[in-house]
């Protein structure tokens, strides 16, 4: 008599692959998944909480360490809510400068993901290539704010100060050669078999899935749905912009790969048009000096590079906050997960815990 | 065994998945080196070699059977592509998981000593042992040794690796039947030029 028995093995806290302090309890029958839990906390730092004892002016920074890839498009979701809370004008050049950095944050997030994913499938050069590029990005940054990880540039009302001298060229000399690299990683990665047979028609999600799992982002796009907050709400300056919204067909782990890393593609575009386009003047709105906004609440959302990052706020007409809530794109995605494992192999596992592009920071706030 | 002393469900997943392996490749690899021993008609190393002094390396003579060698042999020393036994992003270290210290330096030195054996091989059966113009014989040995090395390394930092089903699919779909028809292709061969090979 042939008996099995399914096992449960948990990866993580601490595992090579899981990205950050992910902890994934994992139903195992041999080499086959039949369940998947994550389990989160790791990482919780109560920053919802922490927001509350905050002014609004001193909240920014908290917001870098949400999503501390890209630091960036949080500090402008945030700085967007309050923006639209209290009804500030922005200057042009102000929302041309955070269009440019948001950008070029989502581009350097990508890369991550491609970095991680090769190296996930262990191909160590694809990771190593990413995060040289990745590198070029984050020296950018290094000019316009001197810092390379939690940036805090993006201010109410507008941006901490202006573009330094130098920043245009090298900004465009990165944009310049961005294609190029992008074909080498084609070469790399996209051109090598195994690299494909690991990804194509694995984890697939269906439309219905991602729209019942109520996933935004990359991965909701990578299954066919044109759902783009840049497109949709075109908030800022984005409406005046050009671009593609990238879409998937079949909502597997190569889809989600091509989605990616056609909008480095997408992004890199933006940054031309906006350089092109910056006006001058000023880039940052008068604000007075003990900012109190007024008494009501606002949910308003921007497109992470994860999905749609959205700000409740609420507010007494105080200068702290009385609630935040903060919609985390990655922690609304975890949910797909089981989908994405569940009778597929371990191996398959590992790429669907990179294709989903969680992070920890913003999966636990 | 290793891993299944360790009382860790990574390396009992890595152990298993060592055993599929070891068996799957084992095949092809005998096949393949089959090929270069019939047409020497000798197990002897010394022999082989000699007769790629007289006969061009079979590097050339039995590209196929060098190809499934080359692919065999990264599958048993457990390199990416086929590193699925240790597997890092996976299975953490597989059937090493638990151990530290000299006894887990003992594991990748016979790692790498395995590395060095069948670059050893492949190097006396295909690529002419010792031989070779101008400069003395162990030059030439240990600098094809250390091209064949480079090779693996080389693989290892390039390629992703493949998964689980793939890996025994490609082993007993693809790589057996190639090996059996190239033994096949070989023994007519060698059967039709009979006069000539026996000259040697």
């Amino acid at each position: 008599m042939l008996k099995t028995e399914t096992y449960t093995l948990n990866m993580g806290p601490q595992h090579p692959s899981t990205h950050g302090v992910l902890r994934v309890e994992l139903e195992l029958d041999g080499e086959s998944i039949i369940k998947v839990k994550p389990i989160i906390g790791y990482l919780h730092r109560g920053i919802e909480k922490l927001l509350e004892s905050r002014t609004y002016i001193q909240c920014v920074p908290y917001t870098d360490r949400l999503d501390y890839v890209s630091s960036m498009n949080n500090n402008f979701g945030f700085c967007h809510a309050v923006e639209e809370l209290a009804k500030i004008e922005v200057p042009r050049r102000a929302e041309y400068i955070r269009v440019m950095m948001a950008e070029l944050n989502r581009i350097a997030s990508h890369l991550v993901f491609i970095g991680t994913l090769a190296i996930d499938l262990g191909a160590s050069t694809g990771h190593l290539y990413a995060f040289r590029d990745r590198e070029d990005v984050l020296d950018l940054f290094d000019l316009v704010c001197g810092a390379r990880m939690t940036f805090h540039y993006i201010r109410i009302g507008g941006v901490a100060r202006d573009l330094p001298m130098g920043f245009i060229e090298k900004a465009r000399a990165f944009i310049d050669k961005l294609p190029e690299r992008m074909a080498e990683y084609d070469d790399l990665l996209s051109g090598n078999e195994i690299f494909v047979c690991r990804l194509k028609g694995r984890s697939v999600l269906t439309k219905e899935m991602v729209l019942s799992h109520n996933m935004t982002g990359p991965n909701v796009r990578a299954s066919g749905v044109p759902f783009d907050i840049r497109r949709v709400d075109g908030y800022s300056i984005y409406p005046e912009l050009e671009f593609k919204v990238i879409t998937g067909r079949e909502g597997d782990n190569w889809d989600r790969y091509r989605v990616r890393f056609e909008e480095i593609l997408e992004s890199a575009k933006i940054v031309r048009q906006c350089i092109d386009g910056l006006p001058e003047g000023p880039v940052m709105a008068k604000l007075p000096a003990v900012f109190k906004p007024p008494k009501g609440e606002i949910y308003s959302r921007t497109e992470g590079t994860r999905g749609e990052l959205g700000f409740y706020i609420v507010s007494d007409g105080t200068p702290k906050p009385y609630r935040v809530h903060i919609r985390r794109p990655s922690f609304v995605n975890m949910q797909g997960l089981n989908d994405m494992c569940a009778g597929y192999y371990i191996g398959d596992s590992v790429a669907a815990f990179s294709t989903i592009d969680p992070l920890m920071g913003e999966v636990d706030c | 065994m290793g891993g299944y002393a360790s009382n860790s469900k990574y390396a009992l997943i890595g152990g298993m998945r060592t055993v599929a392996q070891m068996i799957s490749y084992e095949a092809p690899m005998a096949f393949s080196l089959l090929g270069v021993v019939m047409i020497t008609g000798s197990m002897n190393i010394g022999d082989i070699v000699k007769m790629q002094g007289e006969l061009p390396w079979f590097v050339f003579l039995q590209p196929i059977a060098f190809a499934i060698y080359i692919i065999c042999a990264t599958a048993e020393t457990n390199r990416t592509p086929f590193d699925l036994v240790e597997d890092e992003s996976e299975i953490v270290a597989g059937p090493f998981t638990e151990y530290s210290g000299m006894r887990w330096a003992l594991f990748f030195m016979a790692e790498y000593a395995n590395l060095l054996s069948v670059s050893i091989i492949a190097t006396t059966l295909f690529l002419g042992g010792w031989q070779g113009p101008i400069l003395p014989a162990p030059v030439w040995f240990w600098g094809k040794v250390f091209v064949m090395v480079f090779l693996f390394m080389w693989f290892r930092w390039t390629f992703p690796r493949t998964r689980v089903d793939q890996l025994l699919e490609f082993s007993w779909k693809v790589l057996l039947p190639l090996a059996l028809i190239n033994l096949f292709l070989t023994g007519v061969g060698v059967y039709s030029l009979k006069e000539f090979f026996a000259s040697f």
